[in-house]
């Protein structure tokens, strides 16, 4: 029990362990990320990066040991939780504006329907309306927030989706692989703008991810998942050669540029399955 | 040639228009999130089950009304069930309405040899549907009925756009995806139960498909879609009926879904031409 409230974790895994189909996918999990961290999972294609974050998000139960969010379990903690699900994207036929699908992150859960007029008579919608507005501006989407959002880019799509996440005001914030499949330049933006919310907000971020290099100047804590096992800690203390090679089990080299800036080379997966990238 | 004044001091013409108007409503609400989760086909193998059911309701000596209902109902919410747990029940599916339509022509041609001769006349009402021989019973049924559709619509609307646009957020955030989708089956079963009354299990896809589609069309929001697509359902029934009511030889049936199926392409020539010009 701490007596300290400004120094409960954002989330804890405690010896946590995940089941699939009688299959393990992890255990002996014990990890702990601070309150405003920015926090990346990396590891090698299949190895549970997502099945880790939504056991954070309540949506896959462990089969041993324990998860908290802000202190609860993750479906008491779930409203100061945003979301943007793995490959999350939207066919050119989906009609609804982006504006539209950031307003039902804020309230589709709701029963009823959304009346004609409602910022007319009602405070409520007025204000609703506006955290929409301010939140659109935020991510720099106003732009593009009424047309169609398949009619929308890769980087616009994502932008408009981390709006939906971000518009409740959460707490914490869950992007599983928000930078597949965008190109160089709209990865290293919305990279910024995530760091931006991080360190502005408070707001802590968990980000799955592919590949480490468009993050790596902005990460607090990095997670690896390989094995079955997790490894934990600052990126200078984890991205190393050794490290990293004997997780993904080939080699791989962590250069430091003339800036200080970490590079990963020979990583497996990171730019594999996706073109469209600029050079 | 009957007048319009005439038409509507008819009693039978105004049961039409008012029975009509409420699955005009109810199929518009229903028809556009069927069109948002890409379910349409549902629509077309309950207006199978809906043949059978109604067929057996005759035979056994139930009103065709709840046999309408209990048949569709079930069947839209047992194709729910099954789909939830099996990806590849398209097989399945096909095999249990080929099924239910053969238990359909079976019964049908039961009642014949059993000298029942009502039954013809029933099977070419549930196909084509009746709009102009209502009984009373059937209005306060349908009008009951119909209530219950657009009130449910009403408070699912919200939670249920979101599930059928935004799945895995939606499940995120706490909304019970699958015993929405199963309550909106049960909705889309008595939707249908009612709209063969009207347009007949044959027609009851374009009035589900056309309305929506149109509307989906002209609009980027599905809430707005829904109340247009309600808008252009009701006109199609209303203009339907009046036009078969003035002519001797159209059914009401081939009015109304010739109305909606130019009202949608005239809807996608004009927004198709208008997307042209905004590309240039």
């Amino acid at each position: 029990m701490t007596t300290e409230p400004l120094k409960r974790p954002a989330l804890t895994w405690t010896n946590a362990a995940v089941e699939l189909a009688e299959r393990t996918i992890f255990s002996h999990v014990s990890l702990e990320i601070e309150v405003g961290s920015f926090v990346a999972v990396l590891g090698p294609n299949g190895v549970g990066k997502s099945t880790l974050v939504k056991t954070a998000l309540g949506l896959l139960p462990l089969a041993h040991g324990t998860v908290t969010v802000f202190g609860d379990r993750p479906e008491i903690a779930r409203p100061s939780v945003g979301y943007l699900p793995q490959r999350h994207h939207f066919d050119a036929g989906v009609r609804i504006s982006g504006r539209d699908l950031v307003r039902l992150g804020l309230d589709g859960d709701r029963w009823g329907m959304p009346l004609p007029f409602a910022t007319k008579f009602s405070a409520r919608a007025r204000a609703a309306e506006a955290q929409v507005e301010a939140v659109l501006e935020q991510v720099s989407a106003t732009a593009f927030a009424d047309r169609s959002i398949g009619e929308c880019s890769g980087g616009e799509q994502q932008r408009l989706l981390i709006a939906q996440a971000l518009v409740r005001r959460p707490r914490l914030l869950i992007l599983d692989e928000p930078l597949d499949s965008l190109d160089l330049p709209n990865q290293a933006a919305v990279a910024e703008l995530i760091a931006t919310i991080c360190k502005e907000r408070e707001v802590t971020v968990l980000l799955v991810a592919h590949d480490v290099n468009p993050i790596l100047a902005h990460l607090d804590q990095v997670i690896y998942l390989a094995h079955g096992g997790a490894l934990a800690g600052t990126p200078l203390e984890v991205i190393t050669s050794e490290n990293l090679s004997q997780l993904y089990d080939t080699p791989v080299d962590v250069l430091t540029t003339s800036t200080g800036r970490l590079v990963v080379v020979g990583q497996p997966d990171a730019h594999g399955g996706h073109g469209g990238r600029h050079h | 040639m009957t007048t319009l004044s005439s038409l509507f001091s008819s009693h039978f013409f105004l049961v039409a228009l008012l029975v009509g108007s409420l699955v005009g409503i109810i199929c518009g609400l229903v028809g556009t999130v069927l069109v948002l989760r890409g379910e349409l086909f549902t629509a077309d193998a309950l207006s199978h089950v809906a043949f059978t059911g109604a067929l057996a309701a005759f035979l056994v000596g139930l009103s065709t009304g709840v046999g309408l209902v209990l048949s569709c109902v079930a069947c839209a919410i047992g194709l729910q069930l099954l789909g939830r747990r099996n990806a590849s029940a398209d097989s399945v599916i096909g095999t249990t309405f080929a099924w239910i339509l053969g238990l359909g022509t079976l019964l049908l041609s039961l009642s014949a040899v059993s000298g029942n001769g009502a039954s013809g006349a029933t099977s070419t009402a549930i196909l084509f549907g009746s709009l102009f021989t209502i009984s009373t019973a059937s209005v306060t049924f349908t009008s009951l009925c119909s209530l219950v559709v657009v009130v449910a619509m009403m408070l699912l609307g919200r939670p249920l756009i979101f599930s059928t646009l935004d799945r895995p957020v939606a499940i995120a955030k706490g909304v019970h995806v699958e015993a929405l989708a199963t309550m909106f089956s049960g909705l889309v079963g008595l939707t249908a139960a009612l709209a063969v009354q009207s347009v007949g299990a044959l027609l009851l896809v374009g009035l589900l498909a056309a309305p929506a589609g149109a509307a989906l069309k002209l609009t980027r929001s599905p809430f707005t879609a829904m109340g247009l697509s309600v808008a252009i359902a009701v006109c199609c029934v209303f203009g339907g009926t009046v036009l078969a009511g003035l002519s001797t030889f159209v059914p009401p049936s081939a009015a109304i879904t010739l109305l909606a199926a130019s009202t949608y392409g005239i809807v996608a020539v004009f927004t198709s031409v208008k997307g042209r010009h905004h590309g240039h």
